[in-house]
């Protein structure tokens, strides 16, 4: 693959990851935390020159850009909506990968 | 007004968020104030509640994917009008002077603040925040899908940017949560083929209704 997402909080994935990326690709780590990686084999995982890449948070122009083109696609977001005071069951679905798309309070 | 308020970080299976009824913010200058409408939930909400992210304001409401109508402006604060409809991200403060604000890099600035972390969030029916970190939300979206663009949208698109994935290239998404299934959208759109690696078998039908390969 041309690049990749690391998504799912599990460090052990990191070298799985790279694998997959082509000679010269990207994998962006997209979690604010993430599980320890393991030790990286070179040949393997990152020689031929394949990236590794975090991301930290996010400007407003990538806030502002995402709205654009999400409203020109128009992006449709999966939701399950919980009363407010149901968020630790929410969340704990969450938790448990018990959710698709996105669980939202509403008060 | 009433809130999901966490006392102390704790497992979520312990329910460490209680309802409180609390007296409703009033905006600083340069805030406005919402009526929430909706508050997405974030795999980083957990990481707040649970205590991977060290505390930095307890009590906390949590919450960072807020979307709900303005009905105060603090003094100063003339960027939107009463009834706007608006969204409450992560980012909330950033200096504007270091090196990274200065550089177009405010994601990286030392004195950044977040919302549902070093501030109250939208676990509740009303928040504040400063309205230079506000966005007006688009019409085309409902209230409640609009929250995931709030924080797992922008850190999906900006890891697709990261990842340099080109249009007509390849992706692939290890995980398919909140993020990933606005991200994969964006990457459709542009003409990228995605590939998804998910433990779930609902998450790999939506990856699959959603086009991945």
């Amino acid at each position: 693959m041309d690049g990749g997402i690391l998504v799912a909080p599990a460090g052990e994935i990191v070298p799985i990851a790279l694998r997959s990326i082509q000679k010269g690709g990207t994998l962006a780590i997209a979690g604010i935390w993430l599980s320890d990686i393991p030790p990286l084999n070179y040949e393997r995982e990152l020689f031929y020159e394949r990236n590794l890449r975090s991301v930290t948070a996010n400007t407003r122009a990538d806030g502002e850009a995402l709205l654009r083109e999400a409203a020109a696609i128009p992006l449709r977001p999966r939701v399950t909506t919980f009363p407010l005071e149901e968020a630790n069951r929410g969340l704990a679905l969450l938790k448990s990968d018990g959710l698709n798309g996105t669980g939202v309070l509403v008060p | 007004m009433r809130a999901m308020i966490l006392p102390q970080q704790a497992p979520i299976g312990s329910a460490p968020l209680v309802l409180r009824d609390v007296p409703e913010p009033e905006p600083a200058p340069g805030e406005v104030r919402v009526r929430v409408r909706a508050c997405g939930m974030c795999r980083t909400d957990l990481h707040v509640i649970e205590g991977d992210l060290p505390p930095r304001k307890l009590p906390l409401i949590p919450g960072h994917q807020v979307v709900g109508v303005m009905d105060r402006a603090g003094p100063g604060a003339a960027r939107f009008r009463e009834g706007d409809r608006i969204g409450i991200a992560w980012l909330r403060h950033t200096c504007g002077v270091c090196v990274y604000c200065r550089s177009g890099r405010e994601n990286l600035c030392e004195s950044s603040r977040f919302t549902g972390y070093h501030a109250d969030g939208g676990y509740a029916e009303v928040a504040v925040v400063p309205e230079a970190f506000a966005y007006a939300i688009p019409d085309v979206f409902g209230d409640a899908e609009a929250t995931p663009l709030l924080c797992a949208g922008i850190i999906g698109y900006r890891a697709l940017e990261r990842s340099q994935a080109p249009p007509g290239g390849t992706l692939g998404l290890w995980g398919f949560g909140s993020s990933a299934h606005v991200t994969i959208q964006v990457a459709r759109a542009r003409g990228i083929q995605v590939y998804v690696a998910t433990r779930g078998e609902k998450h790999q039908a939506l990856a699959r209704a959603m086009g991945a390969v």
